[in-house]
């Protein structure tokens, strides 16, 4: 099999210029994306950047809609499978009435095929008409994003809510295999696009409510077969590094450190930067004395073994549901004189973090956004301030839950050397219950959504953290998790959305508006750009819609 | 302002701004007479460990009932979870019951325990920050506005609402959302280059439109484009918007133990 697929690779780059429809080439994956964008990131790096030059700052006002495309959640003529007998009304995202499922999913385009999920559906659609080529279901529980599929020649990898892992036939939607990642009584839920790596295809398990479930964990499966290759704990067990940031085995077991964002990868040091999830109980910490590791981190894995080679936490001891899964991205610049291998990321802490990619130690740790609940840094660590824990009387405290920012994407530009995130100030009170021993649920915690100020697009030099400029979008209406994420191009443009439904495209120097549209819905997932037949494209997905524009 | 603070603490004392006091009272009627037999009386499982509605996704949903409508149609036969078909006001109020018994989206799906130790403050020292630097006095006063309110109000909703008026359980409305009707709105006076202006209720603001309604209750439309036509926006809470930035957790548990005493 394995031939097989060697050899069809090798037809593709033959007769490229044909544009078939046929697998990927995984040369593809090692390159920034052109006239593909074959993985959750377009390329492994996380950065959200095209080399593509056709749309520029001069011509981007010429814009005009290519096709737009309207998911659906009808199983007519849909190829169907799935556990649960019934799949009921309404299952399968957050569909408003007569609407379907919402799409937060990079859709991947590959040979002229677009593919792309909502959380129970998987939808192959034709990138130059927007007809749907096949359409899957998966009866199964739902969740409340889903953000894509993965791909590995010729077959498609998706995790279902109900934690199934579905391979499908590209080309027909025809089910592969598929295979359960947890036991029946796990009530975690995922939501992680797939990463293939050479022969391993990454997941990982989501699900923060129903807390204490279980720990998180990141499995590598043959795409062939789907079994499993390894499988990595997110928190560690007796007897291992870092179990003594936990007071007892039962607390690791229920620690949760849910890997819900899909990985980045540097083919280079071979290392996969995982963002890892908060522990639990989650606004409640007595439970759980210590820093509780490898929650609230960015860790660096060996994609063949998983193993762990670093780790850094970003929020040790969390009490505040501020996951560390916001895209740690690839960056590779000169600092100080020397070149360095770097991983940048704004965390849901309200703090931007630059750190040294080949040992995981932290060279940059700013706020970029108000924050209240850290003493200071020491030894290149934050220092939770216990002062700033949730409490029984309430404890008022900047960002809320939801965080400074939050999955969407954010992004990082060589040519500017900027890295750009939509953020939101805001501040809740976190309460615990008087009783707060529960070592259930959230830990008793509940929260008062105070103020929310405006939502800003921010431009911070990536080597600093320090803020070149902002773009304040008129009064406010963004929680972390509906942002919409961002792209920046070789040409200097910047596209994402406001929090009123309109795609926005920036000058990536300075934040002026070079030109906007208005999708009638707020965006879900983060602009995409690839080529096709010459014209450059630009996607979004805005509620259960997929817009397509390109130069007039 | 006043009015904004009288009128939304009805509301918020439900916990859920869209939802009404009767509605969650009719469902608790339908909550014990369909759920509560295999749910448990306080929706946490009952006795055969079924689930804790309580945590359920479906049950606490920020979606106004929308998949529950849906999942009460079919049921979930398979773990003997029966159909029910009740009529769409019924799953509406069962729906607000479950909400103002779940907190709904406050804290992620967890429980809302009651909050019943925020009193911890000095009052002297609440009055003493009232009056002084919290400059509350500016435009509120305990035997106006404030009369009673520690009657009124739980303590926690009054600490809640004196961090922000406009803040709850769950995320507050986005401001692109047309105006609360019952609180003071935000307004907005548009001025174009030749020096006309126009003022009236905020409706609509983006980087490319703002909408108004003036005083006869009559929508106009802007185009903007950069700064032109000039547009300032008047928030009421601007203030408490402002202070919520240095406001100490001492400054507002003795606050909160001053604003109680007011019966």
């Amino acid at each position: 099999m394995t031939r097989a697929i060697t050899a069809s690779f090798a037809a593709v780059v033959l007769t490229a210029g044909l544009s078939p429809q046929g697998p990927l080439d995984p040369g593809l994956l090692l390159k920034p994306p052109v006239d593909a964008w074959p993985t959750y990131h377009g390329d492994y790096s996380g950065r959200h950047y095209s080399p593509l030059t056709q749309i520029d700052r001069t011509n981007v006002h010429t814009l005009t809609l290519a096709w737009m495309f309207r998911t659906t959640a009808s199983t007519d003529g849909a190829i169907v499978s799935g556990a649960t007998a019934d799949l009921p009304a309404g299952f399968g995202g957050q569909a408003a009435a007569g609407a379907g499922p919402a799409v937060k999913a990079m859709p991947l385009m590959v040979n002229g095929m677009l593919y792309f999920t909502a959380p129970n559906h998987i939808y192959a659609v034709d990138a130059r008409t927007a007809r749907m080529r096949w359409h899957y279901v998966w009866r199964g529980r739902s969740a409340i994003g889903n953000r894509g599929v993965g791909i590995y020649g010729s077959w498609l990898f998706a995790v279902m809510p109900d934690n199934t892992v579905v391979s499908l036939d590209a080309d027909t939607g025809k089910e592969r295999w598929t295979r359960k990642l947890t036991p029946p009584d796990v009530s975690n839920w995922s939501t992680v696009a797939p990463i293939v790596i050479r022969n391993h295809v990454i997941v990982g398990v989501g699900g923060d409510t129903p807390v204490g479930a279980t720990r998180g964990f990141v499995e590598s499966l043959d795409p062939e077969t789907g079994k499993s290759q390894w499988k990595w704990w997110t928190t560690p067990s007796k007897g291992e590094p870092g179990f003594e940031t936990w007071p007892s085995e039962e607390t690791v077991l229920r620690s949760a450190g849910a890997p819900w964002q899909p990985p980045t990868y540097d083919p280079g040091l071979n290392l996969l930067i995982v963002p890892i999830g908060q522990p639990t109980p989650t606004y409640n910490g007595k439970s759980r004395p210590g820093a509780n590791l490898y929650t609230c981190s960015i860790v660096a894995l060996n994609p063949d073994t998983g193993k762990l080679v670093w780790y850094y936490q970003t929020s040790p001891h969390d009490t505040h549901d501020w996951d560390a899964t916001e895209v740690p991205i690839i960056v590779d610049l000169t600092l100080d004189g020397q070149p360095r291998k770097l991983i940048a990321q704004a965390n849901r802490n309200g703090y931007y973090f630059l750190l040294d990619r080949t040992n995981g130690k932290s060279i940059v740790v700013k706020p970029f956004s108000r924050s209240n609940a850290y003493l200071g840094v020491k030894d290149g660590v934050l220092v939770p301030n216990p002062e700033k824990e949730g409490s029984p009387a309430g404890t008022l405290v900047f960002p809320t839950s939801d965080g400074a920012v939050n999955y969407p994407m954010q992004a990082y530009n060589p040519d500017t050397g900027l890295f750009y995130t939509n953020t939101t100030e805001s501040g809740s009170i976190f309460y615990l219950s008087p009783d707060p021993s529960d070592p259930t649920g959230l830990g008793r915690g509940q929260e008062w959504h105070g103020g929310m100020y405006e939502s800003r697009l921010l431009a911070l030099d990536v080597r600093t953290g320090e803020m070149k400029w902002q773009h304040k979008y008129p009064l406010n209406g963004w929680g972390g998790g509906t942002m919409a994420g961002v792209l920046t191009t070789a040409t200097g443009v910047l596209f994402t959305g406001d929090p009123s439904g309109n795609l926005i495209a920036f000058d990536a120097r300075d934040g002026r508006i070079l030109w906007h549209a208005q999708l009638g819905a707020s965006i879900t997932n983060t602009p995409q750009t690839w080529m096709l037949d010459g014209h450059q494209y630009v996607t979004v997905a805005a509620g259960d819609m997929l817009w397509a524009f390109c130069l007039q | 302002m006043i009015r904004a603070l009288l009128v939304s603490t009805v509301v918020l004392a439900a916990g859920v701004r869209p939802l009404h006091a009767q509605d969650a009272a009719r469902g608790r009627m339908a909550f014990t007479t369909y759920c509560a037999p295999c749910h448990g009386a306080d929706g946490r499982g009952g006795a055969e460990g079924n689930t804790d509605l309580t945590r359920s996704p479906i049950a606490t949903a920020n979606d106004g009932g929308k998949q529950l409508t849906a999942f009460l149609k079919t049921g979930r036969p398979e773990r003997r979870m029966p159909a029910f078909s009740l009529a769409d006001s019924e799953v509406a109020d069962l729906f607000a019951f479950l909400r103002t018994t779940t907190g709904g989206r406050g804290g992620g799906g967890g429980r809302n325990q009651p909050i019943n130790a925020v009193v911890v403050g000095d009052a002297k020292a609440g009055e003493a920050y009232f009056n002084g630097a919290g400059r509350c006095s500016t435009c509120h006063s305990p035997t106006g506005d404030l009369k009673g309110i520690g009657a009124r109000l739980p303590p926690a909703v009054i600490q809640g609402r004196l961090v922000l008026p406009r803040g709850g359980g769950t995320y507050p409305p986005s401001y692109n959302t047309p105006p609360d009707p019952k609180e003071a709105p935000r307004t907005v006076t548009v001025t174009e280059p030749s020096g006309e202006q126009m003022s009236g209720t905020l409706m609509y603001l983006t980087d490319f439109i703002v909408t108004l309604k003036d005083a006869g209750g009559i929508q106009h439309t802007f185009a903007r484009e950069g700064d032109v036509p000039k547009v300032v926006v008047v928030d009421p809470l601007q203030y408490h918007l402002d202070h919520m930035r240095r406001l100490t957790d001492k400054d507002m548990h003795d606050l909160t133990a001053y604003l109680v005493t007011l019966k």
